[in-house]
């Protein structure tokens, strides 16, 4: 069954599927690798650290789950704004747009003051393999989800202008599977960074 | 995208400024070059920039040649001969050979699949620019070592691969691995939105009735070759990021007084690696299964085969790395399972010889300057090939590691290969993009130069590695026997050079008087050749509709009953395949308009890298043109 | 200045600071852009369920879907929080906390990407490059992870 929104272009491509959403499978199967060799480099370093803190030290397992939760719902949010704007209601898409970014915003925040904690305890960059393969890991994630807020609050003044109507609802699909993409490699790190070496 | 939209009337501001001044007209002069969006004049600057790079490349192994021609010379100092094999290596690696192969697939994917443009020309423009300034940006390095002309060269010299911990700080102090890092990771941003755009251009912007298993082999190859890039280039980027938060930030992964491992990188860089080769290797493929059956006129034997193979060996590639590592002490299990992978990765690139060979079999041959070069690649790429198997067998690979063997091995398939099909693509389409022929008297002399300056150049290393010769040397005694090799291999590298010569020469006397190519100079098989040379703008006046492999070819011919190929009567041939899609004769099509944010954003990643080098300051500088550049590109009122 | 990077919270911060800044330069704009009204009836809220039933023309889920899908991936992540502090699990905790992660991730593909709906293309793009990350890193971790321990 073909997914398609309604309200835009007739495609012409001869696989008629667009572009622009074509591209950003693409770079997301592409991202998979990159995230996957730091992921592994984590990994590979997670028992092998010669001086300390190690990872059960400074995690703080119920500060992070609520940080991932808070992603996990921005996922939440981004999906409804791209429900929103099918249906072609501009109004309750901005809404969605700014609620997903401030709920980025706020995990970006957990993440910063996370990353204090444990600088403050002796983490960083220098100390030692965990310090150089988390904050790396964790860091260049912290910088996608940057991306993506801006992305989104650039997109929601376009939509104040009166520049995003019904039909680029395509434009708000592909953002999403960015978000949504940054999400569930938060998922991963969540589960094997976290809360398989935090014990 | 380009499609037409007649009669369109101007909506906002911007639109009828531009419907003023002609847009979709290519603008005169120097300055349409840098904006333009057009993807033959980038395929065009991308060849002329990489061919550059080339004699700049082959100048650095010139010099090294120079260097050990004879035992116990001077000529180079032991820091500047690491930084010119350095340099050498990555130069023609990702500065040469790549691009090459890239400005084949911009100008030829959108000719050979009827299509205006590539999916993304504001993309297009990005990545040479990008590949540009990333080159330029490698080669400062030479002149930040202290006073250039007295040879004080800051340039790399930890080799083209890196090896941790040589480029940690502690063994490389100085800039020259950091320009190394940050160039290569901005070449790797180019050659990913390349191969983003490939990809879609080839999977969606088809002539109609072009299938699949209707696309011209050589679109297969760049369809595989874009794929390695975009799931390769990640994982060379985390290394480069890696080593760059090692140097610059005193992270530790490959640290090992901090626990970390330097084989990490060396996983890292040959999981990149070895479908790097294959990334050089596959465009030139691509253009030998073009030129040869044409030049049979046969149509390529067992297409499925020569398609199929190549997406095996594009599998295959990821499950091969670490036999560059057999030495690193992987253990029997892995070095074994990895010495079976690379035999087996033989297997698919011998069945694409035995194609070529059997397409050339029974053929009515015509032996011009493309055909010797193609054929060319064939016999000097099957000895690569061979030499390569060698190395499979994991005792004999630990006789021949760091040896001039292996040397030999991969000049012979990247040389012998990827440079000898490209020479014989630019033979070949030489005159679809300028529409003037090649002269074939001097291009016969440039393949026999080049091809005997090659075999003196390399054959002989094959034997310095088997003496015991090892690589990275900069000098050695005089006793050992390898003298008259390596007098040889010098030889044969100026011969080579004086090759390249005469190419130069051929190329400025076609351009002035050379034939007239006309559309179809050499009877060919593909879509590019039924449209004007040079190309109008927009390629084709009206989208052409595919019936088959070779459609240009059974526009032109029938076969008689027993097969041979038979001209269509005359008349017959012209507009019978054609459908009215858009209006006739380049009118009212629309082209996508110039931009310079292509270029305004590709200015920006050289800066940021300059920032990471000399002062923070320029990193937000940087970041600003980035941002200016890609929002200016997004909010861009254009269509494409 | 290489001490900027040497605290991580700065690495973070400054992106945050350049969301703020961005945040405000938006808002600012923001100001002069005419007000678009929407047609829809206001209201805020976008009740479960309440969405116009010309929004399912689509065959993508409905607004509702959406949100029970959230609050799926809101319990799994309960659960796993839970099941890590669940000390009895001993040594089948690694492939139970693999296991809810997964089933989070595919629902977020399926579902918020669409990949349940979409065209298969975007499914073996998508699924080449985690097949091939997932392959090659684990003989990775497996070769060098054993060669150099």
């Amino acid at each position: 069954m073909a997914y398609a929104a309604p309200h835009t272009q007739p495609l012409e491509t001869s696989t008629g599927v667009d572009n622009r959403k074509l591209l950003m499978w693409l770079f997301l199967g592409s991202e998979a690798l990159f995230f996957g060799s730091l992921i592994s480099a984590y990994l590979l370093y997670r028992n092998r650290n010669l001086t300390g803190p190690f990872p059960r030290e400074l995690y703080d397992i119920p500060f992070t789950s609520v940080s991932s939760f808070i992603l996990l719902m921005s996922s939440v949010s981004m999906v409804l704004a791209l429900a929103a704007i099918q249906r072609g209601d501009i109004r309750r898409m901005r809404i969605w747009l700014v609620c997903t970014a401030l709920l980025g915003i706020l995990f970006l925040s957990g993440q910063a003051y996370e990353f204090t904690g444990f600088y403050d305890r002796g983490l960083s960059l220098r100390t030692n393999l965990f310090g150089s393969t988390f904050f790396v890991l964790t860091g260049f994630h912290g910088a996608h989800v940057s991306i993506g807020v801006i992305i989104l609050l650039s997109v929601w003044v376009r939509s104040l202008q009166g520049k995003i109507k019904q039909s680029d609802s395509l434009t708000i699909e592909l953002i999403g599977l960015y978000w949504h993409f940054v999400d569930i490699v938060w998922i991963v790190i969540f589960t094997l960074v976290y809360l398989l070496t935090g014990r | 995208m380009a499609r037409a939209i007649p009669g369109r009337s101007p909506v906002t501001m911007a639109d009828a400024l531009r419907q003023a001044r002609g847009a979709g007209e290519p603008y005169r002069g120097i300055w349409s070059w840098f904006s333009t969006v057009d993807h033959k004049k980038i395929g065009i600057m991308y060849g002329v920039a990489a061919f550059l790079f080339f004699l700049l490349g082959g100048v650095e192994a010139l010099l090294v040649r120079i260097q050990l021609a004879a035992p116990n010379q001077d000529f180079l100092s032991p820091d500047q001969y690491n930084a010119m094999f350095t340099m050498h290596g990555t130069t023609m690696i990702f500065l040469v050979v790549m691009p090459l192969g890239v400005a084949f697939m911009n100008l030829l994917i959108p000719l050979m699949i009827g299509a205006r443009d590539v999916a993304f020309p504001r993309l297009n423009a990005f990545s040479f620019w990008v590949f540009l300034l990333g080159g330029l940006f490698l080669n400062v390095s030479f002149f930040t070592g202290g006073n250039f002309f007295k040879g004080e060269l800051g340039a790399p010299n930890t080799g083209w691969y890196g090896y941790a911990p040589l480029t940690e700080n502690a063994f490389s102090p100085g800039n020259g691995v950091d320009f190394w890092m940050l160039g290569v990771q901005i070449l790797g941003i180019a050659s990913l939105a390349g191969g983003f755009n490939f990809i879609v251009t080839i999977l969606n912007l088809r002539a109609p009735g072009m299938s699949l298993f209707r696309m011209p082999v050589f679109i297969w190859m760049s369809l595989v070759t874009s794929f390695l890039l975009i799931f390769a280039m990640p994982v060379l980027a985390v290394a480069m990021f890696q080593l760059m938060f090692d140097r610059l930030f005193g992270a530790n992964f490959f640290n090992a007084a901090a626990g970390g491992t330097p084989l990490l990188w060396q996983h890292m860089f040959w999981i990149f690696g070895h479908p790097e080769v294959y990334i050089l290797i596959l465009p030139a493929m691509g253009i030998i299964s073009e030129i040869l059956p044409t030049f049979s006129r046969k149509p390529l034997f067992g297409y499925p085969f020569v398609v199929f193979s190549g997406i095996a060996i594009g599998f295959m590639s990821w499950g091969v790395w670490a036999h560059h590592m057999f030495t690193t002490g992987l253990g029997a299990a892995a070095n074994s399972a990895f010495g079976v992978s690379t035999i087996l990765i033989s297997v698919p690139t011998g069945v694409k010889i035995f194609n070529w060979l059997a397409t050339m079999w029974g053929g009515k041959l015509r032996l011009t300057t493309p055909m010797y070069f193609a054929i060319g690649f064939i016999a000097m790429f099957t000895i690569g090939g061979l030499t390569g198997v060698t190395h499979s067998a994991v005792p004999s690979d630990y006789q021949q590691n760091d040896t001039y063997y292996v040397v030999a091995h991969f000049h012979q398939v990247l040389f012998g290969g990827a440079i000898f099909g490209i020479f014989g693509g630019i033979y070949y389409w030489f005159p679809k993009f300028t529409g003037k022929m090649l002269h074939d008297g001097w291009g016969k002399v440039n393949f026999w130069m080049m091809l005997i300056g090659f075999n003196l150049t390399f054959q002989p290393m094959m034997v310095l590695g088997i003496l015991g010769m090892p690589r990275r040397i900069q000098t050695y005694p005089d006793n050992l026997g390898w003298n008259f090799w390596n007098a040889l291999a010098t030889v044969g590298a100026f011969v080579i050079a004086a090759s390249v010569l005469v190419f130069i020469y051929n190329v400025i006397i076609s351009l002035r008087n050379g034939a007239e190519a006309g559309n179809d100079p050499w009877d060919a098989r593909t879509l590019e050749w039924s449209i004007p040379s040079p190309p109008p703008e927009h390629n084709f006046d009206e989208i052409p509709v595919v019936h088959s492999v070779d459609d240009f070819w059974h526009r032109k011919y029938v076969e008689d009953p027993k097969g041979r190929p038979v001209p269509v009567p005359a008349g017959a041939a012209v507009a019978t395949h054609q459908d009215g899609r858009d209006g006739g004769h380049g009118h009212g099509i629309h082209m996508p308009s110039p931009s310079y944010f292509p270029l305004i954003s590709a200015v920006g990643l050289p800066t940021i890298a300059f920032g990471l080098i000399y002062s923070y300051a320029l990193i937000p500088v940087g970041v600003i043109i980035l941002a200016v550049g890609l929002y200016g590109w997004v909010l861009e009122p254009v269509s494409e | 200045m290489k001490d900027f990077f040497e605290n991580p919270a700065l690495l973070i911060g400054a992106p945050l600071l350049v969301v703020g800044l961005a945040g405000a330069m938006i808002a600012i704009l923001a100001s002069f852009a005419p007000e678009q009204r929407s047609l829809e009836p206001a209201g805020l809220g976008l009740g479960p369920g309440k969405a116009p039933p010309g929004g399912q023309a689509h065959g993508g889920p409905s607004a509702a879907e959406y949100v029970n899908i959230g609050l799926v991936l809101a319990a799994i992540t309960g659960l796993e929080v839970g099941v890590y502090y669940v000390t009895a699990l001993g040594n089948i905790l690694v492939p139970v906390l693999i296991a809810l992660a997964a089933t989070k991730f595919i629902l977020v593909v399926l579902f918020f990407m669409h990949l349940k709906f979409d065209n298969r293309l975007f499914s073996t793009m998508f699924t080449a490059g985690l097949v091939l990350a997932f392959a090659v890193f684990t003989v990775v971790l497996v070769t060098l992870g054993a060669s150099i321990t």
